[in-house]
């Protein structure tokens, strides 16, 4: 009995421990699950926030290309009216001199008259180079800067686009891309969207442009029996339309598309 | 003297069991404190997941659409699911010229959640569309 004594005392205090050790641990879970569950709504803020903010970048892209199209297509019918005569000039001047050209193909016609064709998959393709270097320096040349500019001044509700190194550059399908960063920060919760947009440069032959320049017979006539070099009854099509015949959304493209907390 | 000591001792006896019953109390009662407080703190934050749940639903679903059932639909428009009440806005940011009479830029879309007048979520993000002139 005698030995006994204080027993309760230390039971007593044990079971305090014990007890405040519970109380404190379910305080400390709840509060670290509250924070962890607070920092998780955060960052799905943030991530809709940096994620819309890429479908901006792709609007202002879009907008980019429309008036990308707008002046490519003007240049293309300025050529086809003012140059695109003398070229094929040249080139017939060529094939008469006994070159080969490309671009138009002699022959003879019933009446015997020297005829020169048209090579219409040769020209179209040299139009459609015409038009992919303006739509190239469009780009990579008159309004580069311009439009990183505009990308990285859309920030609407915080969110901050980044262009990475102000840079934008050929990859091996034909197309501009450049690497560009949405990001958005809510008290110390912050998301970043990294991916790599592309501007699909048009293709004629994928049917991105349509040339109206062949919407009557073309030829090139010479004189009766013999090809004189000099004044060449041209039967072109003069003012020509060339005009885009696709959705100018679909030449956007997103790729590597990855997030960072 | 013997009578005197079982005095003090019974004196003593009274006090630990009154401080033993204070100390109990006192424990069971900041105890039960700290259990309710945690319950409705999980109860509150699981709350606030759900409703933040219900706007991640309606944000993505309103950058899907199409922008005319957009407009139609949710632009200004409220509605209760489950014990929620959903909010959501659609604003014009940019906006240029279309074809055919349209307009096309990009909007803002902000999905708000609440319940008995207390904002529990609020998601807001952008999209791009075209819609009719009027907008």
């Amino acid at each position: 009995m005698k030995s006994e004594k204080g027993s309760a005392l230390i039971m007593g205090l044990i079971s305090i421990l014990v007890l405040w050790t519970l109380g404190m641990t379910i305080v400390l879970v709840t509060a670290r699950n509250a924070s962890a569950r607070d920092l998780s709504i955060r960052h799905k803020k943030s991530f809709y926030l940096a994620d819309g903010g890429l479908r901006l970048a792709k609007d202002v892209l879009l907008v980019n290309i429309e008036a990308a199209f707008e002046e490519c297509l003007y240049k293309l019918d300025r050529y086809i009216d003012e140059e695109l005569e003398g070229f094929l000039t040249l080139e017939l001047e060529r094939e008469v001199q006994g070159g080969d050209s490309q671009y138009i193909d002699i022959e003879r016609d019933a009446d015997g008259n020297l005829v020169g064709r048209i090579n219409r998959e040769n020209v179209d393709r040299h139009l459609n180079e015409i038009f992919k270097k303006s739509y190239r320096d469009y780009f990579l040349k008159d309004n580069r800067l311009e439009m990183i500019r505009q990308l990285e001044s859309i920030n609407p509700e915080g969110v901050m686009i980044n262009v990475k190194n102000d840079y934008i550059k050929f990859d091996l399908v034909d197309s501009l891309v450049m690497d560009v960063a949405s990001s958005n920060s809510i008290g110390n919760t912050s998301c970043v969207i990294e991916c790599t947009m592309g501007i699909i440069i048009p293709q004629a032959g994928f049917g991105h442009i349509v040339y109206e320049i062949y919407n009557k017979p073309v030829r090139l006539r010479t004189g009766k029996n013999e090809i004189e070099t000099g004044d060449y009854n041209m039967e072109s099509a003069r003012s020509v339309v060339a005009r885009a015949a696709l959705d100018l959304e679909s030449l956007i493209r997103t790729k590597d598309w990855f997030r960072k907390r | 003297m013997i009578k005197k000591n079982r005095a003090l001792n019974q004196g003593f006896m009274l006090l630990e069991v009154a401080g033993a019953i204070f100390l109990i109390s006192f424990l069971m009662i900041s105890f039960t404190e700290t259990f309710f407080g945690c319950s409705n703190s999980i109860l509150k934050t699981k709350e606030k997941t759900y409703a933040v749940n219900i706007a991640q639903t309606y944000a993505e679903i309103l950058t899907n659409i199409e922008a005319d059932v957009l407009f139609s639909n949710y632009s200004n428009c409220s509605f209760e699911k489950d014990e929620f009440y959903v909010q959501t806005y659609v604003d014009v940011l940019t906006e240029r010229e279309g074809e055919n009479n349209q307009s096309k830029g990009s909007l803002k879309i902000t999905v708000l959640v609440s319940k008995n007048g207390r904002e529990l979520a609020e998601i807001k993000t952008f999209r791009k569309a075209g819609w009719e002139n009027e907008k």
